[in-house]
């Protein structure tokens, strides 16, 4: 690894942050096209039925109205909006328009109209009449309900009935998680552009501008090549974004309309009819001996994927993967199985299943813990993987895995040990700590393709453009992968110019923002890049100089021969001097497949303050640590724990989108869906492990993901032992504390009688 | 297609012809921060809006004749950040300190927040517990003046004609021996709707030992606030002490047992109502129970 680092390992601003604070960015919301039609989304208003009759004259009939589409006229072929590469098999239930409705929200009609108002009139006035049918909405009942489950996925090593038969110490929990809203500030939108010619360009908040194209080719049977996406300015995916949902739909109207078409979701469009969080109903049964040790676990988990599959088997596949990396369990089953409900439809939510298998493992470590009177930390550090273990399933190892260094010094800058043994004291006001740990991917190695394109030139200015596939989603993608190309090439930030993603010009780009690649894979593509373009430049300029390549210093923007110190080059000069004497460019195209998909990983260090009359819970303090191999922009680093503790707080304390027997859908809306705000937001310290991952760019490892995985369970075993109760069911709402309370009151009396 | 008609007179000359055309598609907004929301919601296409925020001479707090007035307009950050309010009206400026976001705040107005009715709507009970008047002005430039309880009906509803709107509202200046507290309960600490809410007024006996008079108005219990007859009886006569304040929580648990025991949410805010009941007691009392002022 380089020594002196002069660009990585900076925190440097967003390269688009001026724009954004001064409100000059434009998204998609703010785009106007010439002669643009606005459309407004019917979603249905129940659960589950079929529609018997559907009557559009009365909104047709409005004054500005264009056209109004529903499955009568419209494409009805099946597709899976998670397909993200040509290859991916995935069955197939999802259409643009339906007319037997699955959950309060599914997509019956659209109204083009000429302006936004007229089109939410018009909506309005569609008249639909529904044979009601009787939903499903517990995820237990429909795995029995013919039709409602969907798959079931397996991962194993070792012998785990052997060794639960012979174990004496057995913990078993059942722990449920919600279905959550991501809550990112822009609602979904998109702007889609037919051309006389036939080809169709869209504008899109989207994480992988080649799957939005697969998707639209698929539903409206075009070649690919006739249809552009091109990535718009991002106000906040967290992976709600990854699927295209309003894509296919926006590219028909416009099609169907021969007119360039804006479509946008309200706040409650956006919660209840684009992607949640996959709900999940868990049960884990951990074998220990009396030290703590584990000899074997079984996990099974209830994979509520909503109304649609959409990546409800990978997601269930993801998380059970996480369990076998974290602790040295030789002996361990994960079974999931997939149901639909008529519920709102699961989809990616930042660490695509981390975090519910997380809560469920680090929950259950905590109930360990508290039978065997062993302090968590240490029952962890007695599991935890070590550096260089290998996956026992058989998946990538797990690299440079430094998360016994995370709980330890995570411990002693906490003063973990003094504050677990602190009395609780018995008033209104109760605090306590807790800890949990997880781990997280780097990429789609080991399960699928994961390689970039990249295209670097040096222009004669001495500048560099760097074409490809990314996607920046408001993280610093372009910034950090400007930072890993300068840091090559010794070129400053502000000479360097990396466009987003835009299908008609990018180089191609397997996955995306996803599966937290970019840094790992992207930027590990932008090194090679960048060094291979060094390379390049540099045999040339050891021509040019007359000297040996070893000789030839680049530094600054300037080149020259360690032999003839005077005679430097601008970078810009030595391009024209190629260009002319060899009539070549100093570009390169390069293909990069990811080598590799270490561990990533984190211990969060939690305390709590809980009113034992009312049942609210602050979060008082909090430690985030983190193995991240290497922080190319520290700044970023933070701001992605920062904001992943704040959605953490949120999916541990209060968010959850409710759907009762009939389907029915509360906390649809920011009044009743209540995020964490900034009152409530304690002080996050982030403390970075960095000891360098081999295949990473400069070392560094993903922490997008991982950094929302461990804050919950933190939260919750921070509650039980500060109550000594024992919640396992998420959102850890007031009625839930006081409820626990309650009964604990109750078994105390029962106590006490008998 | 009739079109939506924003009014906005600066002058209550000018506010009384707008009235003279209201009818039942007229709506009236101060802050408009509820209204908006109920824009989107009822897709409320066409009507009139008259706005009251451009008349200046409808924003102010002064203290009259042993009665404090408050103009419809005043925003409930003007409302707290008032040395009138704060001295002689505390459970108040708890209140409007509560409400939704800085934001909110700015713009929200008192008048605004009593036409309003929410049931969880903190200034309610706060207003209601001083027994405030509130003053009505009609279209033919008359007002007349009604307590809060014939304001106030029921969830989202008042009493107002269409030709009508609050003006002022009035509260009567306690004397000395009165303390006033507020506390609310919601599913965060800041920007929340309430669960529940309680404002209380008290006066105690001149050493400050004894509680003499207790007015209790419980929120979002019900369709409106009301006052709490089994919370006051506890206190009214009772020595200031730890001891009163559990039997205070107790007899609020037992309201909410008889408000609304069918309800869902009833286990939870009969336990989490003596966490109010302790703030309150708390902020009514915290003197007299360390030893400051008994």
């Amino acid at each position: 690894m380089k020594e002196n680092l002069k660009y990585v390992g900076k925190t440097i601003p967003m390269h688009d942050i001026e724009e954004k604070v001064r409100g000059k960015i434009k998204y998609a919301g703010d785009m106007e096209l010439p002669g643009m039609l606005h459309a407004k989304l019917l979603l249905s208003d129940v659960a589950h039925g079929k529609i018997k009759k559907i009557d559009t004259s009365k909104a047709e009939a409005l004054k500005g109205v264009v056209k109004i589409f529903t499955t009568k006229n419209s494409p009805d072929r099946l597709y899976n909006s998670h397909k993200w590469f040509v290859g991916l098999d995935v069955l197939k239930d999802e259409r643009l328009f339906t007319d037997y409705v699955k959950f309060v929200g599914d997509r019956i009609a659209a109204v083009v109209a000429k302006d936004r108002h007229t089109a939410e009139r018009a909506v309005e006035l569609i008249e639909v009449e529904y044979e009601e049918l009787p939903p499903v909405t517990d995820p237990v009942e429909a795995l029995h309900c013919p039709g409602y489950h969907m798959a079931r996925k397996e991962i194993k090593c070792g012998q785990v009935d052997e060794m639960m038969e012979k174990a004496v110490y057995i913990f078993e929990d059942k722990i449920e998680t919600p279905k959550v809203h991501h809550a990112a500030m822009e609602t979904h939108v998109c702007v889609a552009a037919p051309d006389p010619g036939g080809n169709i360009t869209i504008w899109t908040p989207c994480q992988v501008i080649f799957q939005v194209r697969l998707l639209v080719a698929e539903v409206l049977n075009m070649p690919l090549n006739r249809i552009r996406v091109i990535k718009a300015p991002m106000g906040g995916s967290f992976g709600g974004k990854g699927q295209p949902i309003l894509e296919p739909v926006c590219a028909f109207l416009a099609q169907a309309t021969g007119a360039p078409v804006q479509l946008l979701m309200d706040r409650r469009e956006s919660i209840i009819g684009t992607r949640t969080r996959t709900a999940t109903l868990g049960t884990v049964k951990t074998a220990v001996d009396q030290h703590g040790n584990i000899l074997a676990r079984d996990i099974h988990m209830l994979v509520d994927t909503g109304a649609y599959l959409t990546n409800g088997e990978a997601v269930a596949t993801a998380m059970g993967k996480k369990a076998f990396r974290l602790y040295r369990i030789i002996n361990q089953r994960y079974i999931a199985d997939v149901v639909y409900t008529n519920s709102p439809i699961g989809g990616a939510c930042r660490g695509y299943g981390s975090p519910q298998i997380h809560v469920l493992s680090e929950i259950n470590m905590d109930h360990v813990a508290r039978g065997l009177a062993m302090d968590p930390a240490e029952l962890r550090l007695k599991n935890l993987v070590h550096p260089f273990d290998k996956d026992p399933t058989g998946g990538p190892p797990l690299g440079n895995a430094r998360i016994i260094d995370c709980v330890e010094q995570g411990m002693k800058v906490f003063r973990w040990k003094a504050r677990w043994s602190q009395p609780k004291g018995g008033g209104r006001f109760v605090r306590g700590v807790g800890m949990a740990c997880a781990t997280h991917g780097n990429g789609y190695y080991g399960a699928y393709q994961d390689f970039i394109t990249m295209s670097l030139r040096m222009t004669e200015d001495g500048g560099l453009c760097l074409n490809s596939g990314i996607h920046d989603l408001g993280c610093g993608t372009v910034t950090t992968i400007k930072q890993i190309v300068a840091e090559v090439l010794d070129v400053p930030l502000d000479k360097i110019m990396i466009p987003e993603g835009d299908t008609l010009v990018s180089p191609f780009d397997v996955a995306g923002t996803q599966a937290s690649r970019v840094t790992f894979v992207c930027g590990g593509c932008a090194m090679k890049t960048a060094e291979l373009l060094k390379a390049k430049f540099v045999s040339y300029a050891a021509k040019i100089l007359g000297c040996h390549p070893q000789d030839v210093v680049m530094e600054e923007g300037f080149v020259w021969s360690r032999t003839k110190e005077n005679d430097k080059y601008a970078y810009g000069e030595m391009v024209i001097r190629i260009q002319t004497r060899y009539q070549d460019d100093i570009s390169v195209t390069y293909t990069y497949a990811s080598p590799a998909n270490p561990g990533v990983y984190a211990a969060n260090f939690v305390e709590v303050e809980i009113d034992t009359y009312t049942g609210l819970v602050r979060v008082v303090d909090v430690l985030a640590v983190h193995d991240i191999g290497k922080a190319i922009n520290p700044g970023f680093v933070e701001g992605q724990i920062q904001g992943a503790i704040q959605m953490g707080i949120g999916f541990a304390l209060t968010e959850e989108i409710k759907v009762d027997a009939q389907g029915r859908i509360t906390g649809d809306r920011f009044s009743k869906y209540h995020i964490i705000n900034a009152p409530d937001m304690p002080d996050v310290k982030v403390l970075l492990i960095e000891n360098g991952e081999e295949y990473g760019p400069f070392g560094a490892k993903s922490v997008g993901e991982i950094s929302t995985c461990a804050i919950a369970p933190a939260i919750v075993n921070a509650i039980n032992h500060a109550l000594d109760v024992h919640i396992t069911s998420l959102p850890v709402t007031p009625e839930k504390i006081i409820g626990a309370l309650q009964e604990k009151k109750h078994r105390e009396m029962e106590r006490e009688i008998f | 297609m009739a079109a939506m008609v924003v009014k906005t007179p600066s002058t209550i000359d000018e506010l009384l012809a707008c009235m003279k055309d209201a009818d039942e598609n007229t709506y009236y907004i101060s802050g408009g921060t509820d209204f908006m929301i109920k824009l989107r919601k009822n897709r409320i296409y066409s009507g009139t809006i008259i706005d009251l925020k451009g008349i200046p001479a409808l924003r102010y707090i002064k203290k009259e004749n042993g009665i404090i007035r408050i103009g419809g307009n005043t925003t409930f950050t003007e409302i707290v950040g008032n040395k009138i309010m704060q001295k002689h009206a505390a459970c108040v400026v708890q209140a409007a300190s509560q409400i939704g976001s800085t934001q909110i705040r700015n713009a929200a107005t008192i008048g605004g927040n009593v036409a309003n009715a929410f049931a969880g709507a903190d200034s309610i009970p706060a207003l209601m517990v001083l027994d405030a008047k509130v003053v009505v002005l009609k279209s033919d430039g008359e007002s007349y003046e009604k307590d809060m309880d014939g304001i106030v009906l029921g969830a989202g509803q008042n009493s107002l004609g269409h030709d009508e709107v609050i003006v002022e509202i009035q509260i009567p200046v306690l004397d000395e021996g009165y303390r006033t507290a507020f506390a609310k309960i919601g599913s965060r600490s800041r920007v929340t709707i309430a669960k529940l809410n309680m404002a209380a007024v008290v006066k105690c006996r001149g050493d400050g030992s004894t509680i003499e008079e207790a007015r209790i108005v419980l929120g979002a219990l019900g369709p409106k606030a009301f006052r709490s007859g089994k919370a006051e009886e506890v206190l009214v006569g009772r020595t200031i002490s730890k001891d009163l304040c559990m039997a205070f929580q107790n007899a609020l648990t037992a309201q909410v047992d008889e408000s609304i025991a069918s309800r869902s949410s009833w286990a939870y805010k009969r336990e989490a109502v003596k966490g109010l009941a302790d703030e309150v007691f708390d902020k009514l009392f915290q003197d007299v129970l360390t030893g400051g002022r008994a």
